[in-house]
């Protein structure tokens, strides 16, 4: 269903907004969409890997290297899920902040026109600009806490999807030692090969969009 | 917010985003459309600004913000196009096809970098690249400058508020029973479309037209039969009920 962005479409989509920069609230929701992917990715290869340990159930002492290793995969797939959901979670509701701090920041600046207009010194005005311009302000300040806090969960992602990678090679291994087994444990660890790589790709295509975020909030004047 | 592919052919898919549940209360639910081809993607209806962030999320599932090339407005009301100023932001080189005659109305919601590209009153087609959608004139119902849009290939009649069903709770996507169907239609059309001689000028314009599937701006959609039942319906139903006297 969801497009996948690979780093020549990011770049494209930076550049289409020539001299502006894309909003904060749509990289924000890019990212959302783009890392929700991992979570699809990340249960497949749990459930490569739960498939693996009924193959080697059967194989017995043929399995038995390979079933070790099921254990550490789906450690990491579930480590990946977690921080997957939270950026998922986080990403989107940095969007809709962002969508709510650009009408504040649009009020602020019309506030401001008409003070510096008018003269205006109407305490209620003056006040009200104030107060907004705080609140905007505070969430800018929110947002960037929460742009920190997706980077973090983004490089443990990739400290799984690193580990994922050694594992893979000791699949393969462990595949070439399983004797009759070792064609129906070889695709297993295909399958993983598979998903880590994609893994990866989100990761590095999250990291990207996740670069763009760290700047100030677009607004529009 | 629900998304979900309702038809395609090798050029193009229609996806509903609607029965958002996560809606504020007292906003009236609203069907938008996405349609998808190659590089391109066309949002009709794109809707209000409260649910701008979740109709953002849901196109973007679909393609990346450059890749939302259209957006399509059948009239000026606010559950239409009131999103028409973020999406504004959002979107680096967009074209808004909407009525010209509202154009200077609508701009009110806010449009720098995107283009207004105007129906006139006799319709117009809508040049998508790999398809081409018709758009029917259905002025006065309810707006005074309105069209609906028409998907020859796939034929499929988005109908704007003519359709529309007010019903509870999260309705289906279909109409399953036509006739119980009414019971959700009859008030609001009756209230909202002002005009019978303009009801029965569209009738008698979408009569002409191969409709496989109705789509509405609000509840259920028409499929088959219940497209010809609609407008049986619609064309022995008295309008314009506010008129005192």
């Amino acid at each position: 269903m969801a497009t996948r962005l690979d780093l020549a479409d990011i770049l494209t989509f930076s550049q289409s907004y020539g001299e502006r920069r894309p909003p904060q609230f749509v990289v924000a929701a890019t990212l959302a969409g783009e890392l929700g992917q991992i979570i699809h990715v990340a249960k497949r290869l749990s459930l490569s890997s739960k498939n693996a340990r009924v193959i080697t159930v059967r194989a017995g002492e043929w399995g038995r290297g390979f079933s070790g290793i099921t254990q550490f995969i789906d450690e990491y797939a579930r480590r990946t899920i977690m921080c997957a959901e939270r950026i998922n979670q986080a990403s989107s509701e940095l969007s809709r902040r962002s969508i709510r701090n650009l009408f504040m920041d649009q009020v602020v600046h019309r506030l401001a026109r008409v003070i510096e207009k008018k003269r205006e010194k109407s305490e209620s005005i003056v006040g009200c600009h104030r107060r907004l311009k705080d609140n905007c302000q505070a969430m800018a300040r929110e947002s960037d806490a929460a742009t920190r806090r997706l980077g973090q969960d983004i490089a443990e992602i990739r400290e799984c999807t690193r580990a994922l990678s050694s594992l893979v090679a000791i699949c393969r291994i462990e595949a070439s030692r399983a004797g009759p087994f070792q064609e129906a444990l070889g695709v297993i660890a295909s399958e993983i090969e598979l998903s880590t790589e994609r893994l990866l790709r989100s990761v590095n295509s999250g990291q990207r969009i996740l670069e763009m975020l760290s700047g100030p909030l677009v607004s529009t004047r | 917010m629900l998304s979900k592919v309702l038809w395609e052919n090798k050029s193009h898919k229609w996806i509903i985003c609607g029965r958002d549940t996560d809606k504020s209360a007292g906003i009236i639910d609203t069907n938008q459309y996405i349609l998808r081809s190659g590089s391109r993607l066309l949002i009709l209806e794109p809707g209000g600004i409260e649910l701008f962030s979740a109709m953002l999320a849901c196109a973007l599932d679909w393609a990346p913000a450059h890749e939302i090339t259209d957006l399509f407005a059948s009239h000026q009301d606010p559950d239409i196009i009131s999103s028409l100023g973020l999406w504004d932001q959002a979107l680096p080189k967009a074209k808004l096809h909407a009525p010209a005659i509202w154009e200077g109305f609508i701009r009110h919601f806010g449009m720098e970098n995107t283009q207004y590209c105007r129906i006139s009153d006799g319709g117009g087609d809508i040049d998508m690249g790999d398809y081409v959608l018709q758009c029917i004139p259905a002025h006065y119902l309810h707006s005074s400058g309105n069209f609906h849009v028409y998907d020859a290939e796939l034929k499929v009649l988005m109908s704007g508020d003519v359709g529309a069903a007010l019903e509870a709770g999260q309705p289906g996507l279909f109409v399953e029973d036509f006739e119980q169907h009414t019971r959700h239609m009859t008030a609001f059309h009756q209230r909202w479309m002002p005009s019978n001689r303009a009801k029965n000028d569209w009738i008698s314009r979408v009569r002409k037209l191969d409709i496989a599937y109705m789509a509405p701006q609000h509840g259920r959609i028409f499929a088959g039969d219940d497209v010809k039942r609609f407008l049986d319906w619609f064309e022995a139903l008295e309008v314009g009920c506010a008129i005192q006297g």
